[in-house]
């Protein structure tokens, strides 16, 4: 923050005023002497001219004080509000930061349920395979049940055996009855042989039924089979295409929760914002600059109204002592000694037309470390 | 958290430093002369780093430094002032002072210096 220029150079011109109304005055009462022959000032107005210069020094200095007071409050305020802006800095950034552990706590979710799913998807992948392996071990052993059907010619084989004997035993009758009493006891043997054949087809028969429907039996479950076979690897398949998507979308979702990187940038815009206020907030020590500024011209107007009041007294209500009155060139003396910034004192050299300390006090470094 | 001790008459120059360095990290105790600065490190206060202004009421900075120096004496101790007279800053580093800052410094320049005399700030 820069001093204020208007205040300072408004304290340096009341004095400056000042100064150069009294002389003003000085010079215009012997002007008017010389010029006119006009009776000068009488002393007592002189005196009370004088005097009546002291109050309006006060205001003066009360004013400054006022000024001082006010660029006061407003560097308080101001830094207020920056420590305000700060607050929500940080309030912003704390609030990414919890974003920031929350994801990392989703990302650790998701890496345990990508893991899980992993391990699910292996045991799956078991599964089917060995369940289509299951299934094509049933299929194969019920492709050699259909060995059934080999024992179809071998029932044709016993159905004409029995037919034939069934011929047989009803020639074996024909002959038993031509032979007539003799032969009764070979018709009763050829019954028994036609009974037997008969039966024997009837068994044939029934093996025939049983292994037709066995075999259909077979037939139709190897269809089913392989029809189930087929839809179930492809459903339990497509399950486990499913898993290994959702495995890829977790993985993906994982790398872009990954927010370090944003967290990051965040924290480096962070980092400036506190700088920026940081060095603004240092900036406020310009107003301490500017209150010893002020104050020093105040002290430097008390002692000017202190010295043209002691003036006005010796002038009439106590005797001329030049030596209880310091020469104002030695009040300026004193006021440099004051000074403590090296822009005073290049402006007291300035004005004064003295070379000396304003000139060579400049060249200490701002920061020294012993 | 770094502890820095910050002695000034001016009330605008404590809140603006204060602010600077709890901005930047630091925890910040305050006083606003030399006689109630010593009395607070007489008191028990052990700052990492003293700050103090130079012109103050009651006890001055080159005061305060004298007798901060012999409660701590392994303490940093800046400077931190307007004035620019080289007696002062002699009478300073006579008195076991460790820098001398000439106001105004910038904030980022101010912890620079800090973390210069205090390794690991």
């Amino acid at each position: 923050m820069q001093t204020n220029p208007s205040l300072l150079s408004g304290a340096a011109t009341t004095a400056l005023l000042i100064v150069v109304l009294v002389a003003s005055a000085l010079v215009a009462r012997r002007w008017w002497r010389t010029r006119t022959g006009a009776r000068p000032m009488p002393l007592d107005q002189a005196v009370q001219q004088v005097r009546e210069a002291s109050p309006f020094l006060d205001l003066m200095g009360r004013q400054l004080d006022g000024a001082l007071k006010e660029s006061e409050t407003s560097t308080l305020l101001a830094i207020e509000r920056m420590n305000a802006v700060y607050e929500v800095s940080q309030a912003q950034f704390e609030h990414i930061r919890a974003t920031e552990a929350d994801s990392h706590r989703m990302a650790a979710v998701l890496k345990d349920k990508l893991m899980a799913d992993t391990q699910l998807g292996s045991i799956l992948q078991m599964f089917v395979e060995k369940q289509e392996s299951d299934v094509l071990a049933n299929a194969e052993r019920m492709r050699r049940l259909q060995g059934v059907k080999d024992l179809q010619p071998l029932v044709d084989v016993i159905a004409t055996v029995a037919r034939q004997t069934n011929f047989l035993s009803i020639n074996a009758a024909i002959e038993a009855a031509r032979a007539g009493e003799t032969g009764r006891g070979f018709a009763v043997v050829a019954a028994e042989i036609r009974q037997l054949s008969n039966r024997t087809a009837e068994v044939a028969v029934d093996i025939a039924t049983k292994i037709h429907a066995a075999t259909a039996g077979i037939d139709e479950e190897l269809s089913a089979a392989g029809e189930g076979r087929n839809t179930g690897a492809s459903n339990m398949r497509r399950v486990l295409i499913d898993i290994q998507d959702m495995q890829q979308r977790f993985a993906d979702s994982m790398a872009q929760l990954s927010l370090d990187r944003v967290v990051a940038e965040v924290m480096a815009g962070h980092q400036r914002i506190v700088d920026q206020l940081s060095d603004a907030l240092a900036q406020m020590q310009g107003q301490d600059l500017m209150r010893q500024r002020v104050q020093n011209v105040q002290q430097a107007l008390q002692e000017l109204d202190a010295h043209y009041l002691a003036v006005a007294e010796q002038m009439r209500d106590k005797p001329w002592d030049p030596d209880s009155l310091p020469p104002i060139q030695r009040r300026i003396a004193e006021q440099e000694e004051r000074y403590v910034m090296q822009s005073q004192r290049a402006i007291h050299a300035e004005a004064t037309g003295a070379g000396g300390t304003g000139a060579k006090a400049g060249d200490e470094p701002r920061i020294e470390f012993f | 958290m770094k502890r820095v001790f910050l002695v000034d008459d001016s009330v605008t120059m404590l809140m603006s430093l204060k602010s600077t360095l709890e901005i930047s990290g630091f925890q910040v105790d305050t006083a606003p002369d030399g006689e109630a600065a010593l009395n607070k490190l007489k008191a028990g206060l052990k700052p990492d780093l003293i700050i103090t202004d130079i012109n103050m009421p009651k006890l001055d900075g080159i005061g305060l430094i004298k007798e901060a120096r012999k409660l701590l004496r392994f303490t940093p101790i800046l400077a931190l002032t307007t004035e620019s007279q080289q007696g002062k800053r002699d009478e300073a580093k006579k008195n076991g002072a460790t820098g001398w800052l000439v106001k105004p410094v910038g904030g980022t320049e101010l912890v620079k210096v800090i973390k210069q005399v205090l390794p690991g700030a």
